[in-house]
Formats: structure tokens, C-alpha cells, sequence
């Protein structure tokens, strides 16, 4: 083994040597290594874009579908209104109908009764008429005795009453 | 041979760019510093091509982190300052950091040669730090004559004012030595603290472990910066290679 020293700041036959190791280095990792390793960088950078892209994605489709489910339900919501606005209304009509029913058939009923009640009080009047003739018949028979023609005296008695039933009356009103 | 007066009375003998030497066709070899830069140059090439073996674009291991994040930084910096257009910039910035980062750290193995207490960094030999300055040097120049043409690329120098011609060309050979000299004189300074601190008498023999120990740390601290500043200079030059002119 040879010590020796010299002007450190010297080169010597070494720098050739040294210079051909490092380019040696130099070229092995610049063709072998380098490229293999930014490779896979570049992979790993494209997984990581594409996996971003695909959450974007995945969080752009999950909005959309956000969207329509809010979507529908405000459209369900608003036949759901729609529907009971519309048997609302529907009620309404009936019940404005069936009150229109109820008022008629009042009409019709209370139309029906007075008419009863005219006939009624025709046929009373009637018979009441006859009754009073037959009344005043008899009382004046009672009086007069048996002289009394009813067949004679029938018509009088008839006008008589007709004109006790006109005085009685007012003007105008006939049952 | 230097004879170095440490502290006084403590006369030690620390040796200063003493090599294990070898001749060849008459010329002299650094044996230490081929070997340890075949050491630096084995476990980067190992864990280059370990890496490539199982390298994945999964979860990567902590290796893989290790190169991709000198890879991104590197590759990041020369697409901020040179563009993308001189991604080929990034093999050699990136070789350039990690190769020296290794020699750097060779320093607190133990030695082989005449030193055991630590392997003298084949960074702390000028042959390596001429041998990379110049490569950058001739690389960016290279790159300049490319980017600008010849002819502009000489005008560059020539530019006005003329007082400062010399200057110009000064400034471009000095690069390569001051890229290397910085590189070599703080591992060497960093060797030199080393055998100091080993060198205590043996009655310091528990501090001197200990501030082996501390420097020794603060060594590798420092080896990553020059690893670093080495890189990013070489970066830089290549900017100014093929920038200058535009503005």
C-alpha cells in the first residue's frame, strides 16, 4: 500500500476515473431506473385523477338523483293538494246541491200542504155551509112549523147564507 | 506532509489529502476514493435497481417514497425554472443529488485504508467534484449553444459594456470551481474535524466518542445540504444557460 500525498487541490489520473464512474451511474439510473419509477409516478397520479374524476362524478350523479327524489316529492305533494282541493270543491257542490235539493223538496212539501190545507178547509166550508143550511132549515120548520117546503125554501136559504158568508169575509179573498 | 497543531499541546498528526495511491501508465490513482466512490456508486445503483425490482404504483414503500420524492422535487424545480421542455435536465440533477448524498454519508462508516475511524468521502477528493463540476459545466455550455445558437452564445460574453468582457468569461469558468471546491472543502474540513476529534488523548477518550458521535450526525446534516446545493445549483446554471440573453 502506497501512502502518498500530494496538493489536494490538484487533479490526477483519479478525475478520469471518477468522471467515468459517475457518468456510468448517471447512465444506468438515467435508462434503467428513472423512467421506470416517473412511470409508475405517472400511474399513481392517473389512478388518483381518475378516482378523483369518478367521485366527482359519483358526487354530481348522487345530487342529480337528490334532485329529482325532491323533485317528485314537490310534484307529489302538489297532486296530493290538487287531489284535496279538487274533493274539497267537490264536496262543496254537493253539499250546495243537496241544499238546493232540501230547499225544493221544502218548497214542493209546504206547496202540497197549503194546497191540503185549501181543500181541506173547502170541503169544511162545505160542509159547513150544508150543516147551517140544514140548521136554519130545521129552526125554521120548528118555527113555522110543518109548512115549510124544502124544496121552495132551499134557494133562499142558500143566497142568505152566500150573503152572511160575503159580509162575514173580506173583500177580495176567496176560499 | 502537513503537520497540523491542533490545540497546543495536543500535537497531533492529522494527514491532509494523504491518499492510498496507485500508478497507472505513470500517472497516480487515489485508491481510497475509487474505492469508496465504487461503494457510493454500488448502493445507489442497489437501491436504484432494488427499487425498480418491486417498484409499484400502489401504496409505495418507504424507498419508493424516498426516490419520488427526490424525483417530484427535482422534477418540480426544473419545470419551474427551465420548463417543461428540459425534463432532460432531471436524470443528471437527480444522479448528481443522490450520488453525492451517498458519498457524503460514506464519512461515518469506518475506514478501510489508512484511516479506520471513518471512510474519507470520494467527495472529499477533488477528483470526483472537478469530475461532476465539469460535466455540469459542459453539459449546461452544451445546452447554452443549443438553446441560443453558437453565435449568440459567444456574443453573450462580448455583450456590453465591453469593460466587462473579461468578467463574463471569468464568471463561466469559475462556476465549475466554485460548484466543486464548495462541495469538496466541506467534506474535507468535515474528514479533517473527524480525525481531530479521534485524535484526543486517551484520557479524553469518553468525549472524544462522544463528539465523534455529535459531528459525526451533524456531518450527514451537512452532507444533505451539499448534496442539495449541488443539485440546485446545477439547475440553476442549466436556467441561466438558457435564459440568458432573453432578458
Amino acid at each position: 500500500m502506497l501512502l502518498a500525498s500530494s496538493n489536494f487541490l490538484v487533479p490526477n489520473l483519479t478525475f478520469v476515473v471518477e468522471l467515468a464512474a459517475f457518468l456510468l451511474v448517471l447512465g444506468a439510473l438515467a435508462k434503467y431506473v428513472l423512467p421506470v419509477i416517473n412511470r409508475t409516478m405517472e400511474q399513481r397520479q392517473a389512478t388518483i385523477r381518475q378516482a378523483l374524476t369518478d367521485a366527482e362524478e359519483a358526487k354530481r350523479r348522487a345530487a342529480e338523483a337528490e334532485e329529482e327524489y325532491k323533485r317528485a316529492i314537490s310534484e307529489a305533494r302538489s297532486q296530493a293538494r290538487s287531489v284535496v282541493d279538487e274533493a274539497g270543491r267537490l264536496a262543496e257542490q254537493m253539499r250546495a246541491e243537496k241544499r238546493q235539493q232540501a230547499d225544493q223538496e221544502y218548497e214542493h212539501i209546504i206547496a202540497r200542504a197549503r194546497v191540503d190545507i185549501d181543500a181541506q178547509m173547502r170541503r169544511a166550508t162545505e160542509e159547513l155551509r150544508q150543516q147551517a143550511a140544514d140548521l136554519a132549515i130545521s129552526v125554521v120548520e120548528k118555527v113555522l112549523g110543518e109548512g115549510l117546503d124544502e124544496a121552495t125554501h132551499r134557494n133562499l136559504i142558500d143566497r142568505t147564507i152566500t150573503e152572511v158568508e160575503a159580509r162575514s169575509r173580506p173583500a177580495g179573498v176567496t176560499t | 506532509m502537513t503537520m497540523l497543531n491542533a490545540a497546543g499541546m495536543l500535537a497531533v498528526n492529522i494527514p491532509i489529502g494523504q491518499h492510498v495511491t496507485g500508478k497507472l501508465f505513470g500517472f497516480t490513482l487515489n485508491l481510497d476514493t475509487i474505492w469508496n466512490t465504487v461503494v457510493a456508486g454500488a448502493i445507489v445503483l442497489g437501491l436504484g435497481f432494488y427499487l425498480r425490482s418491486r417498484v409499484t404504483a400502489g401504496v409505495p414503500g418507504k424507498l419508493q417514497l424516498f426516490w419520488e420524492f427526490v424525483i417530484g422535487s427535482v422534477g418540480d424545480q426544473v419545470e419551474n425554472s427551465l420548463g417543461p421542455r428540459y425534463r432532460r435536465a432531471v436524470p443528471l440533477a437527480v444522479t448528481l443529488f443522490v450520488f453525492i448524498l451517498v458519498a457524503d454519508w460514506l464519512e461515518i462508516l469506518p475506514g478501510l485504508f489508512h484511516n479506520t475511524d471513518y471512510s474519507p468521502a470520494p467527495t472529499a477528493d477533488v477528483n470526483l467534484t472537478y469530475a461532476m463540476a465539469i460535466l455540469v459545466f459542459l453539459v449546461t455550455n452544451a445546452e447554452a449553444i443549443r438553446a441560443k445558437g453558437f453565435g449568440r452564445y459567444l456574443k453573450h460574453f462580448f455583450r456590453k459594456p465591453r469593460l466587462l468582457v473579461p468578467i463574463n468569461i471569468l464568471e463561466e469558468l469559475l462556476k465549475p470551481l466554485t460548484l466543486s471546491l464548495r462541495l469538496f472543502g466541506n467534506l474535507f474540513s468535515g474528514g479533517i474535524m473527524i480525525a481531530l476529534l479521534i485524535s484526543f488523548p486517551i484520557a479524553f477518550f469518553p468525549a472524544s466518542i462522544a463528539f465523534t458521535v455529535i459531528w459525526k450526525l451533524f456531518d450527514m446534516f451537512i452532507g444533505v445540504i451539499q448534496a442539495f446545493i449541488f443539485a440546485l445549483l446545477t439547475i440553476l446554471y442549466y436556467e441561466f444557460a438558457i435564459k440568458e440573453g432573453e432578458h
